[in-house]
């Protein structure tokens, strides 16, 4: 190979080297935060999570949502069940990121610690709080539903 | 003669600081933040304990992109594992690392630094502002900064401070807030959210005050001419770091971002490198120390 062409081959991947370092922080940043706005519109990602950088932007997050769990009977009755401290930690992610199947996945568990009947199921709802414009009322929106059955 | 000594290790302080090498001074204090505030659990922990006391100790060791890498790994990998309760500035931080091992591997690691501090800096100025000015549904009408005044414990003695409101009057609204959402009356009941006047004006200042200041860091730090918004962006980042940080004490974020802005001071002066120098300084101190707690109790 000439000298030239190899000399004028490795000035381009020099090049292409500088670009990709300059811009490789930046193209990730960017990728992840798309990932955010993503999750934010279809699974109901809290704003303050996940690299969009909407932290201090929204009373949504944290504290303002929670995780209601009961456990239905054959019957048809509904009893309230208490979240064991075990599972604290897949209630927050649940209660964040409330997928379907982070909630399944919740509600499997909550099944499993709590002994629910072969015959009955778990529902799990993740609720966020809403505030009145005016006078801060608090009220209540349902995110999303699981019904998980015991079998 | 113990005056004269104060003297002269000030005077040497000033030189070394002032004269020290911009580059150098953003990576001992990422290097610092990382020590002062351990990410990941354990393993996590050890491993970049280890990599940042080796890159402190021994100053060839932190110019190497080897140590840049293992960092951006291990603290992308308590992002990854923590996923989805990471705080954004974990994420920042993990970038960060990335961006010094980048640079580290270009043919002029200090230009390639400064544009990298620049931009990240300005983007995620520009989505903070984006977030709250234009997708928020709670956030431009004052409800958020009317709902964390009351709720989120670090703005309690500002908001006693500034506010004009005492305690009891913040517990009453934190359980007026409270309630549980499921339920079908809320827990509010007869009662009122209680807001004196000088709480509202404080609400409105911040809610634009923090939206106009990000939107212009956001300018400044991505302004393509040199003129004079570019210049100041050295000025309003370290007044954001100075103010923001004494109320919001997310310590690792002012951190990260003084240690960010250090690295484009290659070509300022020395004042200003002490000024991002006394920023770091004073954003450990408002964390560590309970100012604000002891102004509001003597108010």
């Amino acid at each position: 190979m000439p000298l030239s062409d190899a000399a004028g081959g490795g000035a381009t991947r020099t090049r292409f080297h500088e670009y990709v370092t300059v811009a490789a922080p930046v193209v990730l940043l960017l990728t992840v935060a798309l990932g955010h706005f993503v999750l934010v519109r279809t699974e109901h990602l809290s704003r303050w999570k996940g690299a969009g950088f909407g932290m201090f932007s929204t009373a949504d997050g944290g504290s303002s949502r929670c995780l209601h769990v009961s456990a239905l009977t054959a019957e048809g009755r509904r009893a309230e069940l208490k979240i064991p401290t075990e599972l604290y930690d897949v209630e927050r992610r649940a209660r964040e990121l409330p997928t379907a199947g982070r909630l399944e996945e919740f509600a499997r568990a909550m099944i499993k610690a709590r002994g629910v009947a072969a015959d009955g199921a778990v529902r799990v709802e993740v609720w966020r709080t809403e505030f009145d414009p005016v006078t801060m009322r608090p009220h209540g929106e349902l995110l999303r539903v699981v019904e998980v059955g015991a079998r | 003669m113990s005056i004269k000594l104060v003297g002269d290790s000030w005077r040497a302080l000033g030189r070394e600081a002032g004269g020290a090498d911009s580059f150098d001074l953003a990576l001992r204090l990422t290097l610092l933040l990382l020590l002062l505030g351990p990410v990941g659990s354990w393993n996590v922990r050890a491993a970049v304990l280890l990599l940042v006391g080796l890159g402190l100790v021994f100053q060839a060791l932190s110019r190497q992109p080897v140590l840049w890498f293992a960092l951006a790994l291990l603290t992308g990998w308590r992002v990854i594992s923590d996923w989805p309760l990471a705080d954004n500035h974990a994420y920042l931080l993990s970038y960060w690392c990335f961006a010094v091992a980048c640079a580290l591997l270009a043919r002029d690691p200090r230009r390639v630094l400064e544009t990298h501090g620049r931009v990240l800096i300005g983007v995620v100025f520009l989505l903070a502002a984006v977030q709250k000015g234009l997708l928020s549904p709670d956030y431009a009408d004052g409800r958020f900064f009317r709902h964390t005044l009351s709720v989120d414990e670090r703005f309690e003695n500002f908001a006693v401070l500034a506010g004009g409101v005492d305690k009891q009057t913040i517990e009453r609204n934190r359980r007026y807030l409270d309630s549980e959402p499921h339920e079908e009356k809320t827990g509010a009941g007869e009662a009122a959210f209680v807001e004196p006047l000088r709480l509202r004006v404080l609400v409105h200042l911040l809610t634009w005050g923090t939206l106009v200041f990000e939107g212009l860091l956001a300018a400044a730090f991505l302004w393509p001419r040199r003129d004079w918004l570019w210049r100041q962006r050295h000025r309003l980042l370290i007044l954001f770091c100075l103010t923001t940080y004494a109320v919001a004490t997310v310590a690792g974020f002012g951190r990260l971002l003084v240690a960010m802005g250090l690295a484009q001071c290659g070509g300022e002066t020395h004042e200003t490198r002490w000024a991002y120098l006394v920023a770091y300084a004073l954003i450990l101190i408002y964390e560590e120390s309970p100012w604000l707690a002891a102004l509001a109790g003597a108010g």
